[in-house]
């Protein structure tokens, strides 16, 4: 019986290596490629014929479409409207990355630091870059609470300062946190249902139970990494 | 695979120039949608348009009543809940330890600044947490999101 944490071990499946920094080809990186190509395919495929009535496939794509273009619109506004591709794209690998996950034996790309806080950095370095080309220097008013009192200044900016250098870290590590813990958990209960005989069918129906719960979490956990990520777009184009 | 052909009603699709996001009620999205022809029967057609320009109708409606608010969702299950309140803690402790570590090499103050930023970031992270609990979200202007609040109780 494989341990628990085994399941997070990056494996390279081609090395290689580019002026001496290693960029081997590892199982994270393919179950990336794969997600990326599972939601191309799922995507394009459905929307191939584009019928006035969709089908069943044009349904799930249209459904995805329309409750990401109004979780933008509802937290963005109008003004989100040319950055609907990137935050669809985002929110389509998140959830693909982790779902798939989810298939036995597969590995859960998003349960990696690294993955997420690329991800968080990207859409860090972007809404920040936003804030300053449409507000300029006027975006550092961030960082002082309207209506504080100004002699507060002078722990209220160190703490807003932090506050803001903290969002790509929450960022990734809600994502990584929930998804190792509950990988964990399922190996670990699912290693009692063969240990203690037929009172096994007790973990097995509580592993039942999580994997449900494991499959909504997948789901809820890229609504939160999208939806917070509109959250910081309304602050970078509204501010206040 | 092509690009959509003329005579059947499109929904937006990632072929050329016509690419909206269809739920944002706007000209550019009606002038795209225009373009779309729309089915062969005119009389399908015409009761079709009359139903997207009231739906457009509604929509704007909304859009101007309804400024983005965020304040109003409900919030999420407690175990997501906790588990976004822990990550904004440790993130935010994470963040100063960072931050005064840097000075610290930088100044050769080792180790006041890093103490003094470990202090700095526990109180950050408080405030997120306190943020994240009252459903303001965004980490950073408590102003406004106060502001909000107070509209958002005279509405």
């Amino acid at each position: 019986m494989a341990g628990p944490l085994e399941q997070f071990e990056i494996k390279p499946l081609a090395d290689l290596s580019v002026g001496g920094v290693d960029i081997s080809f590892t199982n994270s990186a393919l179950w990336m490629v794969i997600a990326a190509v599972l939601v191309t395919c799922f995507m394009t495929l459905s929307m191939r014929r584009g019928a006035l009535v969709p089908g069943r496939w044009q349904g799930a794509a249209e459904v995805m479409y329309e409750f990401v273009a109004n979780m933008l619109k509802d937290n963005v506004g109008s003004a989100g409207r040319k950055y609907f591709p990137f935050i669809f794209t985002l929110f389509m690998f998140v959830m693909f990355g982790n779902l798939l996950g989810m298939i036995p034996h597969s590995f859960t790309f998003t349960s990696h630091i690294a993955v997420n806080f690329a991800l968080a950095l990207v859409i860090f370095v972007g809404v920040t870059v936003i804030g300053f080309v449409r507000h300029g220097t006027h975006y550092f008013r961030m960082f002082f609470p309207e209506g504080a009192p100004i002699a507060t200044a002078i722990i209220l900016i160190p703490i807003e300062i932090i506050s803001y250098f903290s969002r790509p870290f929450s960022l990734a590590i809600r994502l990584f946190a929930n998804m190792t813990v509950g990988h964990i958990m399922l190996k670990v209960i699912g290693g009692f249902v063969g240990l203690i005989g037929i009172l096994g069918v007790l973990p097995f129906a509580l592993l039942t139970g999580i994997t449900v719960l494991e499959f909504g979490i997948a789901a809820l956990q890229a609504y939160v990494f999208t939806i917070l990520t509109c959250i910081y777009l309304h602050d970078a184009i509204h501010m206040h | 695979m092509g690009a959509p052909s003329a005579g059947v009603l499109q929904l937006d699709s990632p072929w050329g120039a016509k690419y909206v996001a269809r739920a944002f009620p706007c000209d550019v999205c009606k002038a795209a949608k225009a373009g779309f022809t729309a089915m062969s029967d005119d009389k399908d057609r015409a009761s079709l348009q009359d139903l997207e320009t009231k739906l457009n109708a509604v929509a704007h409606k909304r859009e101007e009543t309804h400024s983005p608010n965020r304040a109003t969702g409900k919030p999420s299950q407690g175990m997501a809940l906790g588990m976004r309140i822990s990550a904004e803690m440790i993130a935010a402790v994470l963040v100063g330890l960072l931050i005064g570590w840097a000075l610290d090499r930088v100044l050769d103050t080792t180790p006041w600044l890093i103490v003094l930023f470990v202090f700095l970031g526990a109180g950050a992270g408080g405030l997120n947490a306190y943020r994240v609990a009252r459903g303001y979200d965004s980490a950073v202007g408590l102003g406004r999101a106060m502001r909000e609040r107070k509209q958002g109780d005279e509405d």
